[in-house]
């Protein structure tokens, strides 16, 4: 499985992003990442509430990808679903992490 | 420019005299009700008194009173929103300096737009002003939800070593954006992408640098133009997000990457991230305004500030341009201090240093030749319209006056003129 996440927008403008592929990673990290998906419940995930008037949150994207499956989701600030918070989280510290 | 406000209303605050007329003596109550609807009447305010009976109540009355009311909550570092209220309109500091930050900042971005464009709060209705500090955690942002402002810690729960931004409440300016994008909902609506959308960001990040410089009380020349300086921790090398003075220059850092903000259209970036980088292409017109701002000198709030509000209040539309408001803040400087006037002129100079040529009027000499002090005869015939009637305009003498403009036809061709992104 490969997850590759995305953060723009936000006050600054300033694009985080991260590409992970789970097999490279170690066996505990890699089982943390899974369970955070799992959690999130990704794929029964209703469709969240957008907030048009918003300005200056972040727009996530995520991208996951397994054998020949793709699932993109796209949220933004002040529409995330409580159970995808764990998740983008710990995408958001990992890109951040990337950076350096 | 400022408001002469009612003796008793200096002194006392409005909910004060609520309370007075609430719950005073009959003496007592009919005072602060005089004084109440009496500085209503010149004002206007939608919050009245709700348990007041309706025969005395403001609120009955369609009277609406001026006076901050803000709420600051603790998100307790969730997305639930507002989360706990920890301070509201009157009460005293509390330990927690994010609290505070957000309290003060609302408070003086409140003042600025009444004290300077008589605007009672974001609806110009005395709408609440409501803060939610402590949002989620290593929450690097501040954003206005469409009803309230939302601050982050930064990297205030990380270890030192890899903390990049402070908590966002620390900046005035920032707090300033972020009610503005609630004063532009409001007004214009600009939409958030592409050019409405960096022109929605811009006008955020002028009046938030004025309600920095009316609280420092700077003239233009004096003002440092930034915008979100002391968000950057000192591991970063920078100064803040974004310069209006120079734009591209806010920071350039190993790790946070350079600067991307333009200020000239000939470095626009086309981009579908940030909703077509508004957050970037925002430079364009804030170096804009820090032209005439400082063309105009004194305090920018009094005249390229009220320019600038007058065209987001009356003259913006949701899908309006940087051409648009080019076009939108001549024709606002013309209505306020005259068609020709040296504030009219530096408008016309500012965009033209930033490669947006007023509609209408050839472009301005580069740099612009200082303007007199004294107002200079008015080189257009008045008219209704920014845009000269004429399609044949004659070069600019390089005065730094606008040049006369003679006869009729072929303005299509120049009023068809818009900026390519």
């Amino acid at each position: 499985m490969k997850i590759n996440f995305e953060r723009t927008g936000g006050f600054a403008g300033i694009k985080q992003a991260v590409s992970l592929d789970l097999d490279s990673l170690s066996v505990e990290d890699s089982s943390a990442l899974q369970k955070l998906i799992k959690d999130a419940d990704l794929f029964n995930m209703p469709v969240p509430d957008t907030q048009p008037a918003a300005r200056d949150g972040f727009q996530y994207t995520i991208t996951i990808m397994w054998e020949n499956e793709e699932r993109i989701l796209r949220v933004s600030d002040g529409s995330i679903p409580n159970g995808l918070l764990p998740l983008l989280n710990d995408l958001s510290l990992r890109a951040r992490a990337n950076r350096r | 420019m400022h408001t002469h406000r009612h003796s008793i209303y200096c002194i006392v605050p409005p909910h004060i005299l609520q309370s007075i007329a609430k719950n005073g003596q009959v003496e007592q109550s009919d005072k602060a009700m005089h004084t109440i609807v009496t500085t209503e009447q010149l004002r206007g305010r939608r919050y009245g008194i709700a348990s007041m009976n309706s025969l005395t109540n403001p609120a009955f009355l369609g009277i609406n009173l001026p006076g901050k009311d803000r709420t600051i909550y603790d998100a307790q570092n969730g997305q639930n929103l507002p989360g706990v209220q920890v301070r509201k309109e009157g009460d005293p500091p509390v330990a927690d300096a994010a609290v505070n930050e957000a309290y003060d900042g609302s408070g003086l971005t409140y003042d600025l737009y009444w004290e300077i464009f008589k605007r009672n709060s974001i609806d110009g209705k005395g709408l609440k002003l409501d803060s939610s500090v402590h949002y989620q955690k290593n929450y690097d942002n501040a954003f206005w939800d469409g009803r309230q402002m939302v601050y982050g810690d930064g990297d205030e729960d990380l270890p030192a070593g890899q903390q990049i931004f402070n908590r966002f409440s620390i900046a005035v300016d920032v707090i300033g954006h972020e009610l503005t994008h609630g004063v532009t909902q409001s007004e214009a609506n600009l939409a958030y992408w592409d050019q409405s959308g960096a022109l929605n960001e811009s006008i955020s990040d002028v009046f938030g640098s004025l309600v920095k410089q009316y609280h420092l009380k700077q003239t233009a020349d004096q003002a440092d133009w930034l915008i979100g300086q002391g968000l950057l921790t000192s591991q970063i090398h920078g100064v803040a997000i974004r310069s209006m003075k120079a734009p591209g220059t806010a920071y350039e850092d190993p790790v946070l990457g350079k600067d991307p903000q333009p200020g000239h259209m000939k470095d626009f970036v086309t981009t579908t991230q940030d909703n077509g980088g508004v957050h970037i292409n925002s430079g364009i017109p804030n170096h804009a305004f820090y032209f005439i701002a400082t063309e105009i000198g004194g305090h920018a709030w009094e005249k390229a500030g009220l320019i600038w509000y007058k065209t987001l209040t009356e003259k913006l539309t949701d899908r309006s341009n940087f051409q648009d408001a080019a076009d939108l803040t001549f024709a606002s400087a013309g209505d306020l201090f005259g068609k020709g006037s040296r504030e009219q002129i530096a408008v016309w100079h500012g965009w033209s240093q930033v490669g947006i040529t007023v509609t209408g009027v050839p472009s301005a000499p580069i740099p612009p030749t200082p303007i007199p002090t004294s107002p200079s005869p008015s080189p257009i015939p008045p008219s209704p319209s920014p845009i000269p009637p004429s399609p044949t305009p004659v070069p600019a003498q390089g005065s730094g006056c606008l040049p006369q403009v003679l006869g009729n036809g072929g303005l299509s061709s120049l009023m068809k003129k818009k900026v390519n992104k």
